[in-house]
């Protein structure tokens, strides 16, 4: 059994609200289908406004599929009432790419990081504080930061503390949406090896949605290619990039910048 | 023999007063940029870059001042240039494009009436040549059908269009210097390549000369003659591209070239020089703003005078240990 099955999933939006005449819509996600394995990264990329993002969404059950089901586990995730759902949920974390958003700046950082075992297990405040710090240097951070908040801290430090939440309860797949897009280029390589070490610890699976190649490439075993809300074509070997053959993956694939100078 | 350089920083020193005191986030910046070149310049979030360029245009945040230094357009002094001969140089000499274009458009305007805005201020054209001069500079900037993105809304364009909305209005007054504060940062990869090529075209056609500013090495690879690598509001090493990528004397350059991921097999980078935490830029005077995250540091770094060494002819370096 796989971890996750998405089988047909289509979503549709609907734009603008005029009272007269059919409304516009947009097909964010047509048709797609894909199953992830325990212990594998899949990485899927794609232009902004390609569908990957609401193909993440419909995965945490936070958006609805017109049609398809999503089978986490081998249970169908829409098909439960909210009580059930949630301990499905346990197993199913989420990291985006703005870290400020994510956050309540109102928090202390060991506030928001406990949220999570506040919902699902029973702990008294010691042994709380407890997993907080341990969790807190597990990222790479210090345990004292804990009684500190959002806002004294950069942007990769926060990013940190979101992976930190997401891993708190020992999570089996965790959806990265763009989770490094936002960060400068050093700290995008730290985190991208903190995530691949906190996988290899915990036999975590990762949705890795990007629009960068390159940072796809760097963490991901697989790789999907959508376009336009289809899923247009799949790697299996990370190592053979140059075998890509759809137009749009090789469009991506040569906006790669070179990393050496001389090449406009 | 070579070219009088249009832009001259000199000594800049800027300084922003917080609770603690004040907050010294720019360090004797030295910098020369001369027409038609591309002048980069790297460095991480806070190291003080975009407090340079603010200073350029003499649009610091009220809280920051400009301590020390000189900064000379032609033969203008931009620092003590009465606020009206200011508007004068902003937009027609030396124009902005900033990274996130989102924000840069007023929502509720058509493109159509920011460019014929921007047009008027600076040139004494009629709404219908404004109008004119818009749809060709959209159509250079390889904008599909200049006609219909004049009449939409910021919105209704994506960002890699919009940014090269930003460039064509910002070319339409044919500058002779164009800051580009992180112009591909909040794009993605596709779009990012589009606006570098229309960045490159402009330096080649209208020869105008560009400081790139980014975080981000291959954006600078691909147009920069010249490089200079900010670390906690210091210039730390400076040299002609090849130069930098060939022979990268400071540590810090030498953790930013190491740390790129292009697309070769995936190899886990070593992480031992560089600290998480951010440097704390209200530190001992002395000292190498790059000590607490170096590999190398040591005693000689505590009492370091922070000038220049000449590496080589037009490669500088900022390290003891690179003597």
């Amino acid at each position: 059994m796989s971890l996750l099955e998405l089988r047909a999933i289509k979503k549709t939006y609907l734009l603008g609200n005029s009272i007269f005449g059919k409304r516009k819509t947009v097909e964010a996600v047509k048709s797609v289908t894909l199953t992830l394995e325990s212990g594998v990264c899949l990485g899927i990329v794609g232009e902004s406004g390609s569908g990957k993002s609401t193909l993440g969404k419909i995965i945490l059950g936070l958006e609805k599929p017109d049609q398809g089901e999503v089978l986490f586990q081998g249970k169908n995730l829409h098909s439960f009432k909210a009580k059930e759902l949630k301990e499905l949920r346990r197993n199913l974390q989420v990291v985006f790419q703005d870290c400020y958003s994510a956050v309540n700046p109102r928090l202390t950082i060991g506030e928001i990081i406990a949220e999570p075992l506040r919902n699902y297990e029973r702990l008294t405040s010691s042994e709380e504080q407890k997993q907080v710090q341990g969790l807190l240097e597990l990222v790479g951070l210090n345990p004292e930061d804990m009684y500190r908040y959002p806002s004294q801290f950069s942007g990769g430090q926060l990013q940190r503390i979101n992976i930190a939440r997401a891993i708190a309860l020992k999570p089996k797949l965790i959806i990265l949406d763009e989770a490094v897009s936002a960060l400068d280029a050093l700290v995008q390589v730290q985190i991208l090896n903190l995530l691949a070490q906190l996988k290899e610890e915990f036999q975590l699976s990762y949705l890795f949605i990007s629009h960068d190649l390159q940072a796809v490439n760097y963490i991901a075993d697989r790789l999907a290619v959508m376009c336009k809300g289809e899923v247009v074509e799949w790697l299996d070997d990370m190592g053979q990039l140059e075998r890509l053959e759809h137009p749009v993956s090789k469009k991506l694939l040569s906006s790669v910048l070179p990393q050496y100078p001389g090449f406009l | 023999m070579r070219q009088q350089p249009l832009l001259i920083v000199d000594n800049l020193n800027v300084a922003v007063s917080t609770p603690h005191g004040m907050n010294h986030t720019v360090h004797n910046v030295n910098l020369k940029l001369e027409a038609g070149k591309v002048l980069g310049l790297v460095g991480e979030s806070g190291s003080g870059k975009t407090m340079t360029c603010m200073s350029l245009l003499n649009l610091l945040p009220e809280k920051a001042e400009v301590m020390q230094g000189n900064i000379k357009f032609k033969d203008i002094d931009l620092l003590n240039c009465p606020t009206e001969d200011m508007r004068k140089v902003r937009g027609s000499e030396i124009a902005l494009i900033m990274q996130n274009p989102m924000i840069a458009f007023n929502p509720v305007r058509t493109i159509e009436r920011h460019f014929i805005e921007t047009l008027r201020t600076h040139l004494t054209v009629t709404k219908r040549q404004a109008r004119k001069i818009a749809v060709d500079f959209l159509g250079e900037m390889d904008l599909p059908n200049p006609e219909s993105v004049l009449k939409q809304y910021p919105f209704q364009l994506s960002g890699g269009m919009l940014q090269r909305v930003m460039i064509a209005i910002t070319m339409s007054l044919n500058p002779s210097v164009l800051i580009a504060d992180e112009p591909t940062t909040a794009l993605d990869a596709t779009n990012q390549l589009q606006v570098l090529k229309q960045l490159d075209k402009l330096r080649k056609e209208y020869n105008t000369g560009i400081l790139l500013v980014s975080h981000d090495l291959g954006v600078i690879a691909q147009l920069a003659d010249e490089v200079a690598v900010m670390y906690g509001g210091y210039i730390v090493e400076q040299a002609p591209v090849l130069e930098l990528f060939n022979h990268p004397k400071h540590p810090y350059t030498r953790v930013l070239l190491e740390s790129r991921l292009g697309l070769t097999r995936r190899k886990m980078k070593s992480e031992k020089q560089v600290n998480v935490s951010r440097p704390n830029l209200i530190h001992s005077e002395n000292a190498c703003p790059f000590i607490e995250r170096c590999g190398d540091a040591d005693h000689t770094c505590l009492s370091y005078n922070l000038e220049f060494i000449e590496y080589k002819k037009d490669h500088l370096v900022r390290c003891v240990k690179s003597r």
